[in-house]
């Protein structure tokens, strides 16, 4: 009976013996192995733009000559300027300017003579004296739009209307005497 | 008679003695055994490399989907591993899913704008934030609670590739329409490589 009791603890012994040695074996794979991490560094840059377009009406039934020449091009009026911007901090305004430079040009004076008494028939006639100076060059400039730069439009678009846009036409020549000039617009961020 | 009696006994003897000694010195003797034991363990080891591309630039346009990186990156996964495994995963993660990337100004790309398409290892990539710490099957080294990643390499273990390796490659893309208003400034970030292998 003893003997029986021996044997039954022996083999108990062994069992467990047994299974803490397939425990133990099987302990590396019950963790989960990891790595040691790799690192890749992601540079992003965005760069500030400041863009301006002239948006134009084109005549229709203009096009390019069997030459080549745009002639819808030279016909165009333009109506309003696009001004597009992504801008960093610290940006506080955008302003639209446009500048007419005035060539140094000869100007020809006369004096108005008056006659009559208004509201009875005044008149001006030509003096038959006239002068001449030549008029120096100059630059003049007006501010044609200015925005507040938020977080809001940081990066955003603005058009301007140009009103006062003189519109060519081929059916009406530019006289030969004629000023021609160039008006330059041009967008500035601020600071 | 007696003479050769002696003669004989002498001779006997002699015989007896050369037999004997003879024999003795013929056979081997063998000393105890003594027992040298051998240890060699193969530990497991998994590892990553970024063998490409650990740096890359992106020049971003204003709310615009597509703003790939300047390059690829290649990493190689090897590992060396006991019966039991049956999966090797890679993932690409980053700490702050909310800011992958940030120009220390309060401006940031999250996770969710950063993709790496994977190939190579049995997964497809995506953005940065497809697996959010804690979930199921997200690996625990993909923390801290604010930490988002992808799984970007997925290899099945058998007995044929126990001890193996694996080469994915990244390419990248910034999309910057979920945030149209991102300030002009130059934004950087670390997207962290990291395998597993389970159970």
């Amino acid at each position: 009976m003893d003997r029986a009791k021996m044997q039954g603890r022996a083999y108990v012994a062994t069992a467990l013996a047994m299974l803490a040695i397939l425990m133990a074996a099987a302990g590396p794979t019950a963790a989960q192995q990891k790595s040691k991490s790799g690192q890749i560094v992601l540079i992003a840059r965005m760069p500030e733009t400041l863009t301006l377009a002239l948006n134009r009406n084109v005549k229709s039934g203009i096009g390019a000559s069997s030459q080549g020449f745009d002639y819808a091009g030279l016909l165009a009026t333009a109506t309003s300027v696009t001004a597009s911007w992504v801008l960093a901090r610290g940006r506080s305004h955008i302003a639209t300017w446009s500048h007419i430079k005035h060539p140094a040009a000869p100007v020809t004076l006369a004096l108005a003579v008056p006659g009559g008494i208004e509201p009875y028939g005044e008149t001006f006639t030509d003096s038959p004296f006239r002068y001449s100076f030549s008029a120096r060059p100059s630059v003049s400039s007006r501010k044609l739009d200015i925005l507040n730069i938020a977080d809001s439009n940081r990066a955003a678009a603005s058009t301007v209307s140009l009103s006062d846009s003189i519109e060519t036409a081929a059916s009406a020549p530019v006289p030969e005497d004629a000023y021609l000039g160039t008006m330059k617009i041009q967008v500035q961020v601020v600071p | 008679m007696t003479n050769r009696a002696r003669i004989l006994s002498t001779i006997t003897l002699l015989a007896m003695a050369l037999v004997i000694a003879t024999t003795s010195a013929a056979a081997q003797l063998n000393s105890n055994v003594g027992t040298v034991t051998l240890n060699a363990t193969l530990p497991e080891s998994l590892t990553v490399s970024v063998t490409g591309g650990a740096v890359v630039n992106f020049t971003l346009a204003a709310n615009t989907a597509a703003n790939p990186g300047s390059t690829t990156s290649t990493i190689q996964t090897a590992w060396v591993l006991a019966p039991g495994r049956t999966k090797v995963t890679v993932w690409a993660w980053v700490a702050n899913g909310a800011s992958a990337l940030t120009d220390g100004a309060g401006d940031n790309i999250a996770a969710s704008q950063v993709t790496a398409t994977a190939a190579g290892s049995g997964s497809a990539g995506g953005a940065l934030n497809t697996s959010a710490s804690g979930g199921a099957g997200v690996p625990a080294f993909i923390t801290p609670a604010a930490a988002t990643g992808v799984q970007i390499g997925n290899v099945t273990i058998t007995g044929a590739n126990r001890a193996s390796s694996t080469t994915t490659t990244l390419t990248w893309n910034i999309n910057t329409t979920a945030t149209p208003q991102l300030p002009a400034a130059t934004y950087t970030g670390t997207v962290n490589i990291q395998a597993q292998a389970t159970p």
